[in-house]
């Protein structure tokens, strides 16, 4: 190993100083270009992360699988999928026991207010991203599973920055948001570290850092969670038809991209519509109807 | 067999000695004035590169300051001083005040060299590990038997940034980016093995402490990384 020679720390500092253009990326060389440079590091810490969660990962783009994982460099929509041939990649996360999931970087999504903030890094249902895709929508924030908000070292982290992301955390509905940096000051940290309900954050998100170790352990756990979780919305496919033509009367199927309050509501209504009926003495127990189960049995 | 004696604690001194140099054991022996002067002539130094936005960090954090307790001679000080005027005893503090200062000379220069550290070694430990990474997610599904996922290991390594017309961004003011490749990383490696030299050799000078954020994890996942590379940064 080669160290510097003993010197004081003036000369030390002039050394270092001389030595810092070389040592700095030429591709990162722009204040902007590091911060996206941070958003694939990051979007590479999730695909880790699914990995270990069990999931299987792929690199899709518009027109199928991606051969070049093309990423933006600056906010963009994720309905527009690039020119032909330069297409914008993502991540596709697959596992048996639910519908995919997809992710992506530096996209925009909506608020409850339906004002647009920028996710760094987006985890959100392939069937919500399909029909934004499909509609030309942004993805609404409460469809996301997980939203990124980072901060490479060039964006300065100060109070600041992070009332900003207390206030982007009220607006955007997400079931996990998180706050990443390389470094931050000690005001920023006792700020989150002082929110009732507790606001998630990292700092020191660095290769083989423990603030690495810290995500990827929160983004196992959410993709856990999803993985076991019984929602009903995410998890509709769209109707199917069946072969005699008429569609699949299940309710699922029936209230397919509907959101889950609609779902619920629509459940509530035939529970309300059964007990009516079997008031009534018209329930399909009464008529003599029994499950195929049951039947078969 | 004594040379051999001699050369163990040769070894053994020189050991130590580089650790005491690159860990900052060693007691500060440097004087405020010193230190003031080294923050302004890093602040300068910076100032004229790339890495301006981390004075403008270091000064936002030295602003916000740092929140105190107040100890327990600062509570006794108050209570002296109001004995001596003869006024009356007062109540002490409750638990959880706090006053807030703005970061000191040395705590300012700690904080620019671990944002300096950070943005030299982070930088280029995300960029030798992000395809190794990125491979790693992708390999594990290499189980799966569907042609989907056959064709993932269609990826060819190449990790592309451009500007989303969307973004209102004109395309000729940033062009198309990619990640650079494992020649060109390794090109740059003696020099940030350098830098994160000086950085610490500048810490252990001054007596300054390494921000714990920046300390090897345990876990895992760490032991791809070369602890006998200055910081553990590759």
């Amino acid at each position: 190993m080669t160290v510097p020679n003993a010197a004081t720390p003036s000369a030390l500092l002039a050394s270092l100083l001389a030595q810092l253009p070389a040592a700095i990326s030429a591709t990162i060389s722009t204040s902007t270009r590091g911060g996206y440079l941070y958003e694939a590091y990051l979007f590479g810490v999730v695909l880790r992360a699914s990995r270990l969660a069990g999931f299987s990962v792929a690199f899709e783009d518009r027109d199928g699988v991606a051969s070049v994982l093309r990423l933006r460099g600056a906010p963009g929509r994720l309905p527009i999928p690039g020119d032909p041939g330069m297409r914008w990649t993502h991540a596709v996360l697959s596992c048996p026991e639910r519908p995919a999931l997809e992710v992506h970087t530096a996209v925009s999504v909506v608020g409850k207010s339906k004002v647009v903030h920028e996710a760094d890094v987006l985890m959100l249902p392939q069937v919500d991203a399909e029909r934004c895709r499909n509609f030309d929508l942004d993805p609404r924030g409460s469809d996301a599973e997980l939203t990124i908000e980072a901060k490479y070292y060039t964006d300065a982290v100060g109070l600041g920055e992070g009332r900003e992301f207390l206030g982007l955390s009220s607006d955007v509905n997400a079931r996990n948001k998180m706050f990443v940096a390389t470094l931050a000051g000690n005001s920023v940290v006792s700020l989150f570290a002082g929110q009732r309900p507790v606001v998630q954050y990292d700092i020191g998100v660095l290769p083989g850092r423990n603030g690495e170790a810290s995500l990827l352990g929160i983004v196992q756990r959410v993709l856990r969670n999803y993985r076991s979780s019984r929602r009903l919305a995410r998890c509709i496919r769209p109707p199917v038809r069946t072969n005699a033509g008429a569609p699949e009367t299940s309710l699922l199927a029936r209230y397919a991209g509907t959101s889950f309050a609609g779902c619920w509501r629509a459940l509530r209504r035939r529970r309300r519509r059964r007990l009516a009926a079997r008031t009534l003495g018209k329930s399909p127990a009464a008529r003599g109807w029994r499950p195929a189960w049951c039947s078969s049995a | 067999m004594p040379s051999r004696i001699l050369l163990c604690v040769v070894t053994v001194w020189g050991t130590h000695s580089l650790e005491w140099l690159i860990q900052g054991e060693r007691v500060a022996q440097v004087t405020e004035d010193e230190l003031r002067s080294l923050l302004s002539g890093l602040e300068q130094g910076l100032a004229g590169t790339d890495l301006s936005s981390l004075v403008d960090q270091e000064r936002i954090a030295a602003a916000e300051g740092k929140a105190e307790e107040p100890t327990a001679e600062d509570i006794e000080d108050v209570r002296q001083e109001r004995a001596l005027r003869g006024l009356k005893r007062t109540s002490g503090p409750r638990s959880g005040d706090v006053r807030v200062r703005p970061l000191d000379t040395s705590e300012r220069l700690a904080h620019l060299l671990d944002l300096l550290e950070v943005a030299i070694g982070g930088s280029y430990a995300i960029e030798t590990h992000l395809r190794q990474d990125l491979k790693t997610a992708l390999g594990e599904s290499s189980a799966a038997q569907t042609v989907d996922e056959q064709a993932v290991h269609e990826w060819n390594g190449q990790v592309v940034f451009a500007v989303p017309a969307e973004s209102g961004i004109e395309v000729s003011d940033q062009p198309e980016w990619s990640l650079p490749d494992q020649a060109t990383l390794e090109r740059r490696e003696a020099v940030v093995r350098r830098v994160i030299l000086l950085i610490n050799q500048i810490r252990s000078e001054a007596g300054l402490p390494r921000s714990d954020y920046l300390q090897l994890s345990s876990a895992d996942d760490s032991v791809n990384f070369d602890p006998e590379f200055p910081g553990g940064w590759t």
